[in-house]
């Protein structure tokens, strides 16, 4: 990365997003100059949609970024398809490197499409991770994965942790260096879906979100900016510890329940996106990372039990 | 992390509960229970062994199980849905 491209901030330090007026977000994605670091990773994206400027915006306002980089993880694209479509029921599609990965989406998605196509270019190719299906958040140094299928509150909880003292590491994809099993940070948007939205807006009051949008497969779904102090903190690495699988279940009282280790190889050699593509690196990845962590089911119903349970796990049973 | 029951066939993890196999031929993973694991183990030691053989080498560790042969004749029939058990 060359100094040139990097706008720095008050006191020399990188600039933030939410540091640059909107017209000149706006200006620079149209413009395809704008670059966004998550994590270790560098997404360049073009975009004359303005809600896609606005969400950005305001989703990713703590985030370094930068104009015309030497070099980009990801170049992706938001733009309205060049078909009949653009008359009658408007579309958007996602493109990276020039090329359309999946189906268009109803135009008002726009700002989620980025987000759910930064994620699957994320999982698609970058295989210098283990790149798992599943949340994971920090504290004290260790690393929890809340691994999980839809509908199980994975999303849910993963939100209230980080907004209750935990880093946020992703909502998302948990990425794991495969030799030394330390977790790396996206720190970026969390998506929550339904139920969870009305609930967060009560739960903390006062933080920013993304335009709400329904999205016929998933309900009504939306963004949550993520905390300032886990974009502040996405460079740091730190070992995985705790292996978790959230269950809600309306009325339930909270349950921690030890959970057998080749039931939990199992569900990450189908639940990574590259375990196979990583082979026989990827088996010893796995089964080091079951090895050393501590394995739970979890059941629960209020949040506020379950940051209970976490912040007990962290503190007693952190050492 | 080394198991001692790697071989350039297949790799292992084992736990109380059972076992993982990575199979180093065809990329495949295969979670088994604890019995099955050890058919497999027993059946890789000596692939000449029938199943009365096996269930008398295996008889000390699993003694809770009431009926030992049907537990292994259900877990070679499981080896072979898997393409373990060649």
């Amino acid at each position: 990365m060359s100094a040139a491209t990097l706008r720095l901030g008050p006191g020399g330090k990188n600039g933030r997003l939410g540091e640059l007026p909107l017209t000149e977000v706006a200006a620079l994605l149209s413009d395809g100059r704008l670059a966004l670091q998550t994590g270790q990773l560098i997404a360049r994206i073009r975009s004359t949609l303005p809600d896609v400027a606005q969400s950005l915006h305001r989703l990713y306002a703590q985030h370094p970024f930068f104009i015309d980089p030497d070099f980009a993880d990801f170049h992706v694209e938001l733009r309205q398809p060049m078909n009949l479509r653009r008359w009658l029921r408007q579309q958007v599609e996602f493109l990276i490197d020039g090329h359309v990965p999946f189906e268009p989406l109803p135009r008002e998605q726009a700002p989620a499409m980025l987000e759910w196509g930064l994620n699957w270019a994320l999982a698609s190719s970058a295989h210098q991770w283990l790149t798992i299906h599943a949340a994971s958040l920090e504290r004290n140094g260790q690393v929890l994965i809340l691994p999980a299928p839809p509908g199980s509150g994975k999303s849910t909880l993963c939100a209230a942790l980080a907004l209750r003292g935990w880093r946020l590491l992703s909502d998302e994809l948990t990425l794991l260096d495969p030799l030394s099993l330390h977790a790396h940070a996206l720190a970026r948007p969390i998506n929550l879906k339904n139920e969870s939205i009305a609930l967060f807006r009560n739960f903390e009051p006062g933080m920013s979100w993304g335009p709400e949008v329904y999205a016929t497969t998933r309900g009504l779904v939306t963004h949550l900016r993520p905390p300032a102090d886990s974009v502040a903190r996405m460079l740091e690495i730190a070992p995985a510890r705790w292996i978790v699988f959230p269950r809600y279940q309306a009325g339930a009282a909270p349950l921690l329940t030890p959970r057998a280790k080749v039931r939990t190889f199992t569900h990450f050699a189908e639940n990574s996106f590259n375990y196979s593509i990583l082979g026989e690196l990827g088996f010893d990845a796995v089964g080091r990372l079951v090895q050393q962590c501590d394995c739970h089911d979890f059941e629960y119903s209020r949040l506020d039990d379950a940051i209970e349970v976490f912040d007990w796990l962290a503190g007693e049973h952190g050492e | 992390v080394i198991d001692h029951r790697d071989s350039p066939g297949f790799l292992w993890r084992c736990w109380a509960d059972g076992a993982v196999i990575f199979d180093r031929q065809y990329g495949n993973t295969h979670g088994l229970n604890r019995l099955t694991a050890e058919v497999f183990r027993v059946w890789l030691e000596a692939p000449s062994l029938d199943q009365p053989a096996i269930c008398q080498r295996l008889a000390a560790d699993f003694a809770e199980i009431v009926d030992l042969p049907l537990a292994v004749a259900q877990a070679r029939a499981q080896l072979q849905t898997h393409g373990l058990l060649r």
